[in-house]
């Protein structure tokens, strides 16, 4: 009895009190309602970010200078999940690139359109970052100097620009670098099962993906090679042999010869080989079923693969174009339009996103 | 009788102090010839092959000996946690740990460190001229040390036993 007495004139007592736990309690509902509809959609993006900020620190910081790499780790959780290029440029502002527009960093990892104290990359720190890049060995990334691009381990493509040294018409090398653009490989699991379900249900057709720069292209065919080389019970593909010319090296980013990339179990990898050459050779001596190339162009491309594909092995390429009509003015891919070698043209955009697939022409 | 030990003690241990100083000459000889052998390893790696400056010295640190060898895997390990912004710096981290076994010289070590501050920042044709001069240099060092060890090694060993001998007879 005392006991009810003393909760009793607790309660009546303090109106206040009852208002709060009220308040609260709606709160927590309110809460809980939240989370288990958002539950889904949290997850997969906090794995998509926990994924950004892990390849950031495992393979791009250990490659910067303290000045920046401290900047880039205390970018929020936010920011970092959609960041896809992070740019140096001697003596002019540091920036990255995401969801399409590029951004100013300053000090504190904070992002914004507007240039209020920005860091302000120096030429030492291209520099160092250079050194960093190729292992304290500038020497052992000179044929990358020429070609103007390396590749981190993780398959990260890093662009350079600077001052360019000739010889007899040729690239020497490049020194004075002032420009690096750090490209963040994505690895996209998945997002090729569109094209793979409209494309391959009864055999593989030659195919072309066209697109304009940053649209996907690449993770495209590199999702498109793992699911054709180790198979998929859901498509009915029971895994080809495949042979990948990764001129760039930026498919299977390969890091002393190994891909760090998925690139699917049977697929062997020529790595930073011309394209033509790379082609013959993997018909002459892998025996591939399959032949993927990166941004084909050229005469010399064309040849190589409609040899390729007269002796039965079937070509997946990619090519830089807004449409069907600027993917002609190329040269190379205009000669096999004409000559139907490929069978199918997909159009890629990044109209809702990179990876949009536009249209899928039947030819 | 006890005259007879303590004199032999006072011998043996002037004969070990002056063996000792004498030790120190071949053994920075040795050293010296070590460090051109690493550094020719090291050149057939970068010029050649064009290995990454890192597993070069791995490398090189298995083809060498004690406190040579000790000395590039340490570098090694400096590069590999990336923490330096240069090779000299991860050079003289390295040196400085080793300071007490290594009997190189100043001048040596300014040698080794300017190459070090060349290797791995330039391209193969910078790399060739660097390792022909420092290798050059080095052979000169080795050359001197060869004769101030030919002139000085013996020189300790008999001051060693000559001034016990000496000792004794002032003291006895």
């Amino acid at each position: 009895m005392p006991e009810k007495e003393s909760v009793k004139p607790f309660i009546k007592n303090n109106p206040e009190t009852i208002k709060y736990i009220f308040v609260l309690s709606y709160k927590i509902t309110v809460i809980l309602i939240n989370i288990i509809l958002r539950k889904g959609d949290m997850q997969m993006y906090a794995r998509d970010e926990s994924y950004v900020r892990n390849t950031l620190e495992k393979d791009i910081l250990p490659a910067l200078p303290k000045k920046l790499s401290s900047i880039l780790t205390k970018i929020s959780d936010e920011d970092i999940s959609s960041i896809e290029e992070i740019r140096l440029r001697a003596e002019r502002p540091f920036m990255v690139y995401k969801k399409g527009q590029d951004m100013f960093l300053n000090e504190d990892g904070v992002l914004s359109f507007l240039l209020s104290r920005p860091v302000i990359v120096e030429r030492q720190d291209i520099e160092k970052t250079l050194t960093l890049m190729s292992n304290y060995s500038i020497y052992s990334i000179e044929e990358e100097l020429k070609q103007g691009f390396l590749t981190l381990k993780g398959g990260h493509r890093v662009g350079l620009t600077g001052r360019i040294v000739m010889e007899d018409r040729n690239i020497r090398t490049m020194k004075n670098i002032s420009g690096m653009n750090i490209r963040i490989a994505k690895e996209i699991k998945g997002c090729g099962n569109k094209i793979i379900k409209e494309i391959y249900g009864e055999g593989i057709k030659h195919t072309l993906i066209a697109s304009p720069p940053g649209c996907g292209k690449t993770t495209m065919l590199r999702d498109i090679i793992r699911v054709l080389s180790s198979g998929d019970r859901d498509f009915n593909i029971k895994g080809f042999k495949i042979g990948l010319v990764d001129e760039r090296s930026e498919i299977a980013g390969c890091y002393l010869g190994v891909p760090q990339r998925d690139v699917g179990i049977r697929t062997d990898v020529l790595d930073a080989c011309p394209k033509a050459q790379g082609m013959f050779m993997l018909l002459r001596s892998m025996s591939p079923e399959i032949i993927a190339v990166d941004e084909i162009g050229s005469v010399e491309d064309a040849e190589a693969i409609e040899d390729a594909i007269n002796s039965g092995v079937k070509i997946i390429a990619t090519v830089h174009g807004r449409n069907f009509n600027e993917i002609q003015k190329r040269q190379g891919v205009k000669i096999l339009i004409e000559n139907k070698a490929f069978e199918r043209i997909v159009i890629l955009s990044r109209r809702s996103g990179p990876g949009t697939i536009e249209e899928i022409i039947k030819i | 009788m006890l005259k007879l030990i303590g004199s032999l003690i006072v011998i043996t241990a002037t004969t070990i102090l002056g063996f000792s100083y004498a030790r120190v000459y071949s053994e920075r000889v040795n050293q010296l010839r070590a460090m051109q052998y690493a550094l020719n390893i090291l050149e057939t790696e970068i010029v050649y092959s064009a290995t990454p400056l890192m597993e070069a010295l791995i490398y090189v640190s298995e083809k060498t000996e004690n406190n040579i060898s000790m000395l590039f895997s340490m570098m090694a390990d400096i590069l590999n946690q990336k923490s330096v912004t240069d090779v000299v710096e991860a050079f003289y981290l390295a040196f400085n740990k080793l300071k007490n076994e290594l009997y190189l010289e100043k001048e040596e070590v300014e040698v080794i460190a300017a190459f070090m501050q060349s290797v791995g920042s330039s391209d193969l044709e910078g790399q060739k001229k660097n390792f022909n001069i420092t290798i050059k240099k080095m052979e000169a060092f080795e050359k001197r040390a060869e004769e101030t060890r030919s002139k000085n090694e013996k020189l300790y060993k008999y001051l060693g036993v000559c001034s016990g001998a000496i000792l004794i007879i002032l003291l006895v």
